[in-house]
């Protein structure tokens, strides 16, 4: 199991590390957006046809800067790499909320690398969604978020390639005991690893834990 | 480069090719919805005719007839010369009178039709999210229902029960509930600004999710769902009622 952890590590480091580059040099100029806008596209042209990023983009803070909430985001379609709009206007039906989503909200107020999901990307990717995201701090504080989304599709095929040959049922599940991957075929993709109804009464019986590197996500055994 | 899309489920619903009649009207709902949910704009101009026509399989002729509607509904403005198209403003955009005017259009079959389709979705999407919601998500439901709540006017609480929904059916963990019931904020929308014009409608339902928020939270899938239906049952018999008034011609 701890190999396993470190496997899963392993492969957010891989992420961590191409979305780092991106954060590393922050311009000097005011445009900010601009900048952060092309380099997260390099991200995804960079990465291409096979990339294991489904889409990346940059998102200011709006909630505490007075700013008029703006994003830019970009994702892979066949071959190429389109922008995708999304409603930023809190007073539309289909605005996206982000600053409320733990990818914005936790990488801008806990100010680390911070992994989301899988969740259900409403108004945003429309479908599951795995996001590792980045704040971006200026010399005047916080600017805003880079983020990206893994293929969450292929992400799973390649962590369950890595537990073939496990013979303890295990699961992966992220912060909130929610799966992303497990031995047992009950527990499929996005499942609490138990229903609302019983989680109080399990909170008893502390569970083993394997924690993948300080990302939140751990490695569990399940009761077969 | 790729022109910029929107939310692909929002694409699909307003662009998918129409299967049959009533065209013209058909193609002003659409164009109509997508001006209500802000796909387009305001000041955004739309492609050209002939290309729109053939994205939605559609005759130019059987547009431009939708495009003189959209323009006497005061939701696009046609400008001549090099500059020259067709141009949303969605400043025009009334959504009591754009429901007014589906509620009256609807026969009572539809309406209940549509009425039930939506109370089945936020139903399964209840006891579903009861059984799998996160407790962040749990927040996340009970903040839009707080909003709800305190909503002033139909336009802000027909906005947070949508999205109360959407976080709902997104916290059931599944995908198929969640489009559904993205398609259903976009057909059921334009009713709600009528219903939620009436503030006792409002205060009833706040009870309802009230309730709906704490069975979620304490797990209770049956509790989840028969709050959020009842919630739905009153929306769609004052709906109903509105319905018949204004088709004899009665109150209003």
């Amino acid at each position: 199991m701890v190999r396993f952890a470190d496997q899963v590590a392993a492969r957010i480091d891989a992420v961590v590390e191409r979305l780092s580059t991106v954060v590393d040099e922050i311009p000097s100029s005011g445009d900010e957006f601009g900048y952060f806008g092309d380099s997260t596209r390099q991200l995804l042209v960079d990465g291409g046809e096979d990339d294991v990023l489904a889409g990346a983009g940059y998102a200011v803070s709006y909630a505490d800067r007075g700013c008029p909430p703006a994003m830019v985001w970009w994702a892979h379609r066949g071959d190429s790499v389109i922008e995708r709009t999304h409603s930023v206007d809190p007073n539309s039906e289909s605005f996206y909320d982000y600053a409320s989503l733990r990818w914005f909200r936790t990488a801008k107020d806990v100010g680390q690398v911070t992994l989301s999901g899988p969740f259900i990307d409403a108004w945003g990717a429309d479908d599951y969604t795995v996001t590792l995201s980045l704040p971006v701090t200026g010399p005047t504080g916080a600017l805003g978020v880079v983020a990206a989304d893994v293929d969450v599709r292929r992400f799973i095929a390649s962590l369950i390639a890595d537990l073939r040959g496990l013979s303890t049922p295990l699961a992966l599940v992220n912060e909130s005991d929610r799966v992303v991957v497990s031995t047992f075929p009950k527990l499929s993709t996005g499942l609490p690893v138990r229903p609302r109804a019983a989680r109080r009464a399990a909170e008893a019986d502390t569970l083993q834990r394997f924690p993948v590197s300080d990302y939140g996500w751990s490695v569990i055994p399940v009761a077969g | 480069m790729a022109v910029p899309q929107t939310s692909d489920i929002l694409r699909e619903a307003i662009f998918a090719p129409l299967e049959h009649g009533g065209r013209t009207k058909a193609i002003f709902d659409r164009l109509r919805n997508a001006v209500a949910l802000d796909v387009f704009k305001d000041g955004e101009q739309l492609p050209p005719e002939t290309e729109l026509a053939a994205q939605l399989g559609i005759s130019p002729v059987t547009l431009r007839d939708a495009l003189g509607l959209m323009r006497e509904a005061g939701l696009m403005e046609t400008r001549r010369g090099r500059t020259g198209g067709s141009f949303v403003r969605r400043d025009g955009y009334d959504p009591i009178a754009h429901g007014l005017s589906r509620l009256s259009e609807m026969s009572l079959v539809d309406l209940r039709d549509l009425s039930d389709w939506r109370i089945s979705i936020t139903e399964s999407s209840a006891a579903l999210a009861a059984e799998r919601a996160s407790d962040e998500e749990v927040s996340g439901m009970r903040h839009h229902a707080q909003t709800f709540a305190k909503a002033k006017d139909s336009a802000s609480a027909r906005r947070a029960e949508g999205r109360l929904y959407i976080a709902m059916a997104a916290a059931s963990q599944s995908v198929r509930l969640t489009r559904a019931t993205v398609t259903c904020v976009i057909d059921y929308g334009p009713l709600l600004s009528v219903a939620y014009d009436d503030p006792k409608m409002r205060k009833s339902v706040t009870r309802q999710h009230r309730s709906l928020i704490e069975a979620v939270d304490d797990g209770d899938r049956d509790a989840a769902a028969r709050a959020v239906r009842a919630a739905g049952i009153e929306v769609a018999h004052g709906l109903a009622s509105r319905a018949v008034d204004s088709k004899v011609g009665g109150a209003e």
